[in-house]
């Protein structure tokens, strides 16, 4: 059936995309193109082989049409996904161990605590700024409160003592005026 | 359900208990949302109308008054029980000229039936020639959330106007104020 050793069939196959390619050295060169000489079948296996890759090269790169790379994109979102979800489940699954729950649980709190405090507390403000505020609500008390004394003395001096007091002093005179 | 869901729903609802605790108290914070609250410059277009920066113009809210009942709870613990209640006080006042004292009631006056269109009742009302004092209250049930007063003083030539956002008791202020006296704040003098 050949003419070359089995060894040589092995050499020469696993060299003819190098061969193409034109990545052998010379002196592998001028050994593959000998033996090739020699052997018809090779010959063949090297032509076959060289108008694959010239037809290869002539194939125009086509455009991935959209739907499929919509299809495609979709499908690998999904695996990232599942493949996230696999992982959260996975650490959970961890979590289950038994001496695990309760360190998790206490995270768990100690996390809604200090959440809760350190995002509803007070901003910091300078002692002076605060005793400022204080002055600032004890003068708007104290001006509320002597706004109703001076409101409820002009109420009594203008309403009760006029419109009341007054006429009951004429309709009901003392006695020293009778 | 297997454990890995239950604890995966138990964590869920933890983050969100942890995540509302806060909103809350951001909330709490939050007076200028309250009913009881009104923008002094917004609803009386104060700035505009004076065409000056106010001479008393007080903004105390939020943190700062927790702080203020705070700092106030050694000394007086009666005051800092009504602060802690209160959740904002605002002060504008202005000086004005006689001439002005006019043309200041009349738009106190419409201030006043602003109010009252946003459901503020009229509590006190007061005019003559030497004051016009009006105080407005906002319920909520029987129970005063917020308080505003307009008060022109024609003889001291100064007109203020006041918010005061909480759960007021009139009583309160009017006792705890009277420990207070307006001349012994410098600034105010």
């Amino acid at each position: 059936m050949t003419l070359l050793e089995n060894q040589d069939h092995e050499w020469l196959n696993s060299r003819i995309e190098a061969y193409l390619d034109g990545d052998l050295s010379e002196s592998d060169r001028v050994r593959f193109e000998l033996l090739m000489e020699a052997e018809k079948t090779i010959w063949e296996d090297v032509n076959l082989a060289n108008q694959i890759v010239a037809t290869l090269r002539n194939v125009r790169d086509e455009a991935c049409p959209d739907y499929v790379l919509a299809g495609v994109m979709s499908h690998v979102r999904s695996d990232l996904r599942r493949s996230a979800w696999a992982q959260v489940q996975s650490f959970f699954l961890r979590l289950n161990a038994a001496h695990l729950k309760p360190a998790f649980a206490v995270v768990v709190l100690f996390l809604m605590v200090f959440t809760s405090t350190q995002i509803g507390k007070p901003a910091k403000e300078s002692p002076m700024a605060v005793a400022q505020a204080l002055d600032d609500v004890k003068w708007t008390l104290a001006f509320l409160s002597e706004a109703g004394r001076t409101t409820g003395s002009t109420v009594k001096s203008d309403v009760i003592e006029d419109q009341v007091v007054g006429p009951m002093s004429r309709n009901f005179p003392s006695k020293s005026e009778n | 359900m297997n454990r890995t869901k239950k604890l995966f729903i138990l964590t869920i609802m933890g983050f969100c208990m942890a995540c509302l605790l806060p909103n809350q108290a951001m909330a709490r914070q939050c007076v200028r949302s309250d009913p009881g609250y009104i923008d002094l410059d917004k609803v009386g277009g104060l700035n505009t109308f004076f065409n000056r920066d106010p001479k008393i113009d007080v903004s105390v809210e939020g943190a700062l008054m927790k702080l203020v009942a705070e700092a106030s709870r050694t000394e007086d613990p009666e005051l800092a029980n009504l602060l802690t209640r209160l959740k904002g006080v605002y002060v504008r006042g202005y000086e004005m000229s006689k001439a002005e004292s006019e043309r200041v009631r009349s738009h106190a006056n419409k201030i006043g039936e602003a109010l009252v269109d946003a459901g503020w009742s009229s509590v006190i009302r007061v005019r003559n020639d030497q004051e016009h004092f009006q105080m407005f209250a906002r319920y909520k049930g029987e129970m005063v959330i917020g308080m505003v007063v307009l008060s022109i003083d024609v003889e001291a030539r100064e007109t203020t106007f006041l918010n005061i956002v909480g759960n007021i008791d009139p009583g309160q202020i009017g006792r705890i104020g009277q420990k207070f006296n307006i001349d012994n704040v410098p600034e105010f003098k």
